[in-house]
């Protein structure tokens, strides 16, 4: 057991990073401009990021899992560890970066350490979900702002009544951002744990919880408390486009990222497409920061600004490239260093 | 929730009063000058004591504004621009009483080509500040009509510079008037007439970003 926790502490790692950092992006301009308590933003999202993971986790590692079943503890260790180093690498010098990408490069890092093939197919469809994310958040929120905008000149609230109303939705939306961030990007985290580690199954009244979902708990605790212990700073130091939002900008940006992430990770959501016979969404882990990006430009569009922000879109493009690189490196080299120099097994 | 909105429909019912008052008293201000040059000094003060009574119904409505915010609203973002805005459009109420009070003591003599001028500044002036509290009004209810109430501000501003220039030019050039003291104080009473719109406009500057800060 005491082993276990050492091998799953880089997951957890990435977990805390990954709630320090994606935080921010459902709650910064609430928190920011004191629309909401940060508590009360902090105990929403940890709720909610934790129902997210355990309940819905299971389709966009399922996917990972496609792309590279790692059944040792320290293949896995190395694997988070990797992910881990590169958000903190391209993070500490300014770089865009998602732990999605980061986590893909360092499995695929792991494919070829252990010469295990990697499925193009499943590459594919997680390279186009990485593409699609962004401009389906764009297409949603230009959608969501010309309802809004329609809405709030037929509603004629005053001006209190808007803010409480603003402040409603912040809180509700934020909860199905924290919701949707858990049951995507949990894969991240806890993924390439779930073939190595196995926990006995707990047993409750009306449910059972199984091994991965034990993971996928601990994993979006760690989430929690990086939620808790970092992302205030991260909401205050960093000058990411979100908080420079109005809190109204903000309802919209956060809706249709939420969207986007619940899309591309709910499982009930794609059993719903497949009774209905349409065609099933591949569950893939998205970078909830690159929806921000692409809402924001789609808020824009929405107002018929059609002069895209090139800068915004190279530096998406930059992290689709460097973070999968780099990830890729670090998990070769470091599973080169844990075989050769701890004799580790890491297949 | 309930209780809610219904204090926030009766914090913006206080509000929309206040601003009724600050609008009565411009309209007296108008009222007065026309009075004044017309050296019905009798009607002037009448309409002097009616300002200087709203003066004081707006001090008594901004403080219960003041504790309605703090004590109900727990939104500190939107009562910090409320109450700035409420004590920034305290400034135009205040001004229209100093400036009468001031016609009062000093009771001015402008030569008689100078009346159609100076009511068309006032006037102007006024606009400029009515539209101040339509914008107010909008920022309350209808976010998206602010500025172009906004707008209009700027324009009489713009139109009560031009005058307040026709007509100190006319003071000291056209020989209409002798002495320089009168001059100056004559023109003294043209900038403070036009101070009115200034403040508007400075008003409306603050209104602008606090709109933007709630536009989607």
């Amino acid at each position: 057991m005491n082993l276990t926790l050492i091998f799953i502490s880089s997951g957890l790692f990435l977990g805390w990073s990954l709630g320090a950092n994606d935080a921010a992006n459902l709650f910064g301009t609430a928190v920011g401009t004191k629309v909401v308590k940060f508590r009360t933003a902090a105990v929403i999202m940890s709720v909610f990021v934790i129902i997210g993971a355990v309940s819905s986790g299971s389709g966009a590692s399922h996917t990972l899992g496609k792309l590279g079943a790692i059944h040792s503890m320290p293949g896995a260790f190395v694997v988070a560890l990797a992910s881990g180093l590169t958000v903190f690498i391209m993070t500490r010098y300014g770089l865009p970066v998602s732990t999605s990408q980061s986590i893909v490069g360092a499995i695929i890092g792991w494919n070829l350490f252990t010469n295990q093939s990697t499925s193009i197919d499943t590459l594919t469809k997680i390279l186009m979900t990485w593409v699609l994310c962004p401009v389906l958040a764009a297409l949603f929120s230009a959608f969501f702002y010309r309802i809004f905008k329609r809405l709030t000149r037929r509603l004629k609230a005053n001006i209190f009544m808007r803010h409480y109303a603003i402040r409603i939705g912040l809180l509700i939306v934020g909860g199905f951002g924290a919701y949707s961030l858990g049951a995507n990007n949990i894969a991240n985290v806890m993924g390439v744990f779930t073939n190595s580690i196995h926990f006995e199954p707990i047993h409750f009244a009306f449910f059972n919880i199984n091994s991965t979902q034990i993971l996928f708990f601990i994993g979006a605790v760690a989430i929690s408390l990086g939620i808790f212990t970092y992302s205030y700073n991260v909401m205050n130091t960093v000058g990411n486009d979100i908080y420079r939002m109005s809190p109204a900008t903000a309802l919209i940006v956060v809706l249709a990222s939420a969207f986007v992430l619940f899309i591309f990770g709910s499982v009930s959501l794609q059993k719903l497409l497949i009774s209905f016979h349409l065609p099933p969404i591949p569950l893939v882990p998205v970078s909830s920061s690159q929806a921000v990006v692409g809402a924001i430009i789609g808020i824009s569009l929405g107002k018929g600004d059609y002069h895209i922000n090139y800068r915004k879109l190279r530096g998406i493009s930059l992290g689709w490239l460097f973070t999968p690189i780099l990830s890729l490196l670090l998990s070769y080299i470091g599973l080169a260093i844990i075989q050769n120099v701890f004799t580790q097994h890491v297949l | 929730m309930n209780s809610v909105f219904k204090r926030s429909i009766e914090l913006n019912m206080k509000i929309e009063k206040f601003l009724d008052v600050i609008s009565q008293s411009l309209l007296l201000f108008e009222k007065a000058i026309k009075a004044l040059l017309k050296n019905e000094y009798e009607q002037f003060n009448e309409i002097l004591n009616r300002i200087c009574r709203l003066e004081t119904e707006a001090d008594e409505l901004e403080s219960e504004i003041k504790v309605m915010l703090y004590k109900y609203l727990l939104l500190p973002d939107t009562r910090a621009d409320v109450l700035s805005l409420i004590k920034s459009l305290d400034d135009v109420i205040d001004a229209t009483e100093d400036i009468t009070k001031d016609f009062g003591i000093q009771k001015p003599t402008f030569p008689k080509v100078l009346h159609d001028g100076i009511l068309s500044m006032t006037h102007s002036s006024i606009e400029s500040a009515e539209s101040l509290l339509l914008a107010t009004r909008s920022f309350l209810n209808e976010v998206h009509l602010v500025s172009a109430h906004i707008s209009k501000v700027k324009f009489f501003e713009h139109e009560t510079d031009i005058l307040e220039d026709k007509i100190n030019m006319s003071i000291f050039n056209d020989h209409i008037v002798d002495a320089l003291a009168e001059k100056m104080q004559l023109k003294y009473f043209i900038s403070k007439i036009a101070s009115i719109a200034d403040i508007s406009e400075i008003i409306s500057a603050k209104l602008t970003i606090f709109t933007i800060k709630r536009e989607i």
